[in-house]
């Protein structure tokens, strides 16, 4: 018979290795219930965490996302451009100005395929009549 | 030919119950509610009705929550982390742990001389009734590693700590319970 005093870790370990080999439990029951309990709440919580179903909210999130970016920056560009005409005079511009507004407005590249003038071929009055013109 | 439940991996029964196989997650409560219920049962969940019901309850937790499994330990010791915290919660709804007495703890040892077998019994009842006095960490890493045999780098996952904390958690739990014994 052992004494207490002699237990060492091996013995300690050992009696613990045997902690709980007397419960029972109804196996089958338990996997039942827990079958029969997921069907209710569980499964109808699954259908959204597929990645089919993920992947396809993330596609939409990203086109309405991206939609709405496009239509502001639409906006904010004609509203940009028509601030940056407006409050300046077209007669306080200077040749080399009008010029400039022409072209960065980049609105002659295809009337110079059909005609060989280019802006540096219209005198100051023609310019300001042509830019009247593009504001009226 | 596709495995049967039995043959199948614990890995490829999750998958299987991720996509609402019924079969996967019975074969899954077969396989691991005997020995999860053995160690609730040793970490203070008593017998019976009670420890069933938290086996029960610990599988629905851990369906749940299936895609916050990693694998980084394996099913068995992720389903007695989920168990021990509802353990955890069970006391703190009744603001008790269970009081035990080594009466109540019937250990059977099957072999050996008779005044061995009580005495065997004895030292079983009290090293059980004593672990679970622990502090729940060292419970825990003492349960997995004594009962389950779980390697420590594989607690230290499970835990959420390292395996030489395991190790340390592991021996202060033995002194403990050496001291307790004496």
């Amino acid at each position: 018979m052992r004494e207490r005093d002699d237990m060492n870790e091996q013995d300690i370990e050992r009696a613990a290795a045997e902690l709980g080999s007397d419960v029972r439990i109804d196996v089958e029951r338990v996997a039942r219930r827990v079958v029969a309990e997921l069907r209710t709440k569980a499964v109808p919580a699954l259908w959204w965490r597929k990645a089919s179903v993920l992947r396809a909210a993330a596609a939409i999130a990203i086109l309405v996302t991206g939609g709405v970016l496009v239509d502001r920056i639409a906006e904010n560009s004609a509203d940009d451009a028509a601030v940056s005409l407006l409050p300046v005079g077209l007669e306080e511009l200077s040749t080399t100005g009008l010029n400039e507004v022409l072209d960065s407005l980049d609105l002659f590249t295809p009337a110079s395929e059909l005609t060989p003038a280019s802006l540096n071929d219209f005198d100051e009055v023609q310019l300001r009549e042509l830019l009247v013109a593009m504001e009226g | 030919m596709p495995a049967t439940g039995e043959s199948r991996s614990d890995s490829s029964l999750i998958e299987a119950w991720g996509d609402g196989d019924e079969r996967a997650a019975t074969e899954l409560v077969r396989r691991h509610a005997a020995p999860l219920a053995r160690f609730l049962s040793a970490a203070g969940a008593g017998a019976g009705e009670d420890v069933e019901d938290l086996v029960q309850e610990t599988f629905l937790r851990a369906f749940r929550r299936i895609e916050t499994f990693r694998g980084v330990s394996t099913f068995r010791t992720w389903l007695m982390t989920i168990g021990s915290n509802l353990l955890k919660d069970s006391w703190r709804r009744r603001s008790r742990r269970p009081e035990v007495s080594l009466e109540e703890r019937d250990i059977v040892d099957e072999a050996g001389d008779p005044q061995d077998k009580v005495v065997a019994g004895d030292i079983a009842a009290r090293i059980g009734a004593f672990v679970q006095t622990l502090p729940r960490m060292q419970r825990d890493v003492f349960l997995l590693r004594a009962q389950q045999g779980v390697e420590y780098e594989e607690i230290a996952s499970a835990l959420g700590t390292t395996a030489g904390a395991a190790r340390v958690h592991y021996h202060h739990a033995i002194k403990r319970l050496k001291a307790l014994l004496d």
